[in-house]
């Protein structure tokens, strides 16, 4: 392990990767810091750049900008109270608190600091567990591998939406698309209505740009309508005090933990990572009075848990092959661009590959600590880009992105469309997210199926063996949880009422 | 809310297609398949019209956003501003369709002076595209450049 790290770092270092890795950073603060855009609709819109440059540069990019949006999302909780990331959201609690009461210097200071410690932390526990879980994955056959992605995609489904049946509709929207074109085995076109192109399929990118940089265009010029409110000017140090240090270490170590297991969880990831570790602080804490009134420890916790989730969120995608999360599933799909096949034999297959990226997380944790701190100040004045300027050229990146593919202008079309669906599905409350990774799933989770049923003689004898079997009843758990639980949320509900 | 109904609605009608469609899929004979091509589709179409259906009958949920018609004018005329862009793209070139777009948008959003930024940032996408990343994009009547 430790040798194929050092390899990989020697890789990152070198000046494309390190540049890439640089520019994501900055990138993904810039992104994370503007409320409504964020890390997976500029993930999206950077897959073109694809075309130019190596894998190992690509991911490192879009790494770069999933860390540093997690980073930069504090910034206009903490001074303005609107979250620039949704996984910053409960960030604004106490530190715009700790704002009002001038200390938005110490609340960036621990943000960033909380930011690196628990985006480090996390991307040791990936290097560490990577190849022992990839190990145990490549004993999985077609019955396991189909039982984990059936699982993976009912926790999206619940985890992601508000109600499950609604994310699962989602999910299995996405599914559906993923049928079209020419079946896999046997060559047979599926769904394609006669028209040559859709043989191929649709093309998961296309629908990828679509719902998160088109549909996210539509949903923030037709609904956001905010009131430049009040923002609070940067005062207080940049650094901490003896005192800070103290009751922030603890929060630190807990959001860490939290935020990982949040991260690594299909569907949940940062924003829950966030919640869980607010939670935690206020039933475990030492601060628990002071929680909500400007404590540095609900700062420090939350702040820590978003980073730590983005760490633990890249091992599914890594060492399974399964996203669980809008950001990851971008990954994958670039993943599938390059040709490379996801999956447990991607550790042995892309080991380079694997481990440059890695090690390119260590490095972006640093240059996220070094560019936030001092920068912070400078990073305030992008609050005043209104964002309604900006949506329109987000609209064009994402039409252009879409045709520079595939250069047919029917993508372009395509992918309005697919921003009017994800747009609209928020109508009915179904996460566009949970579509997305449908898609992305989709074909593998059929394969895997009918190969699991050849396997098995033609029977269905292959749901009973025990990690398929586990996996299913956790699954139907799942479902079973989120049933008892909203069916007590609506008797509580009458009897309010009643 | 109606948006929530509308959008189910139109789900449902793609869900029921979907089987439909999926009826036909022709299964070749082939033995070492038994699955075929056509059982997981259909299964997928007939679990959407069950969900749909199922949500139909229960409550809207309260997903936060209210479709006012002032916002469904507002989609249309967005709708129709991307079509045009679409239309024209191959026509125009892309440097004078997203000119096109931009200046309209800004426009839209208040800026006084919305051709020059338009510009500026018309060619800069196009110049990234073409000559940095290597893609090619419409020059339409600009082949100069």
């Amino acid at each position: 392990m430790i040798p194929q790290l050092l390899a990989g770092f020697s890789s990152a270092l070198n000046l494309d990767n390190l540049f890439s890795a640089v520019l994501g950073c900055f990138l993904g603060t810039i992104v994370g810091i503007l409320p409504g855009l964020g890390p997976s609709t500029t993930v999206a819109l950077l897959i073109p750049v694809a075309f130019a440059v190596r894998p190992d540069t690509m991911l490192i990019m879009m790494c770069g900008v999933y860390l540093g949006a997690m980073y930069g999302g504090s910034l206009t909780s903490i001074l303005l109270k609107v979250p620039g990331e949704a996984s910053s959201a409960i960030t604004a609690i106490d530190g715009f608190e700790m704002a009002k009461q001038g200390r938005a210097g110490q609340a960036l200071a621990i943000s960033a600091i909380g930011s690196f410690i628990g985006g480090t932390l996390s991307v040791v526990a990936l290097t560490v567990v990577a190849r022992p879980i990839s190990q145990a994955a490549l004993k999985f056959g077609p019955s396991e591998y189909f039982a984990l992605m059936a699982f993976a995609l009912v926790m999206s489904a619940t985890l992601i939406g508000r109600s499950l049946p609604r994310g699962l509709l989602a999910v299995v929207l996405g599914i559906m698309l993923s049928m079209v074109g020419s079946d896999l085995q046997t060559g047979v076109p599926r769904f394609t209505l006669g028209i040559g192109e859709l043989l191929d399929g649709i093309d998961v990118v296309v629908v990828i740009i679509g719902v998160f940089g088109v549909a996210e265009v539509l949903y923030y010029l037709l609904h956001e309508r905010r009131a430049g409110g009040e923002r609070i000017a940067l005062r207080g140090r940049l650094w901490l005090s003896r005192d800070d240090w103290r009751r922030a270490a603890a929060p630190v170590g807990r959001g860490t933990i939290v935020g990982f297991f949040a991260g690594v969880m299909p569907g949940s990831g940062s924003t829950l990572g966030s919640l869980l570790a607010y939670a935690v602080e206020g039933r475990f804490g030492g601060a628990k009075r002071r929680l909500g009134g400007g404590a540095i420890e609900g700062v420090a916790s939350v702040e820590t848990a978003n980073n730590s989730a983005t760490g633990g969120a890249l091992i599914p995608m890594f060492t399974l092959g399964i996203p669980g999360s809008g950001t990851t599933a971008v990954l994958l799909a670039v993943l599938l661009m390059y040709g490379v096949q996801p999956g447990p034999r991607l550790m042995i297959q892309q080991a380079d590959l694997f481990w440059t990226v890695v090690a390119s997380l260590y490095i972006s944790n640093v240059i996220l600590l070094v560019m936030n701190l001092p920068m912070i100040p400078l990073f305030v004045r992008i609050l005043d880009i209104p964002a309604r300027f900006l949506m329109p050229a987000i609209g064009v990146f994402a039409a252009v992105g879409a045709y520079s593919i595939n250069n047919m202008v029917a993508d372009v079309w395509l992918v309005f469309l697919f921003g009017l669906l994800g747009y609209a599905m928020r109508w009915a409350g179904m996460p566009p997210v949970a579509m997305v990774l449908g898609m992305v799933l989709g074909d593998r989770l059929e394969q895997s199926l009918r190969q699991a049923f050849i396997l098995s003689n033609q029977s269905f004898a292959f749901l009973l063996r025990p990690i398929t079997l586990t996996l299913l009843l956790l699954t139907a758990a799942v479902v079973l949880a989120d049933v008892v639980a909203k069916s007590r949320e609506r008797r509580q509900g009458a009897e309010g009422s009643g | 809310m109606r948006a929530d109904r509308a959008l189910l609605g139109l789900l449902l009608a793609v869900s029921v297609g979907y089987t439909f469609l999926g009826t036909r899929i022709f299964v070749p004979p082939i033995v070492a398949d038994p699955l075929g091509p056509r059982a997981f589709p259909l299964f997928l179409g007939v679990f959407g019209i069950v969900l749909c259906a199922a949500l139909l009958l229960g409550r809207p949920v309260e997903s936060g956003i209210t479709v006012t018609p002032a916002v469904l004018r507002g989609l249309a005329a967005i709708l129709a501003v991307m079509a045009a862009y679409a239309l024209l793209l191959p026509r125009l070139g892309f440097v004078i369709a997203t000119t096109g777009l931009l200046a309209a948008g800004f426009a839209h959003a208040g800026g006084r002076r919305p051709l020059i930024p338009a510009v500026i940032y018309a060619l800069a996408v196009y110049l990234l595209f073409t000559r940095l990343l290597g893609l090619r994009l419409p020059s339409g009547l600009l082949p100069w450049l």
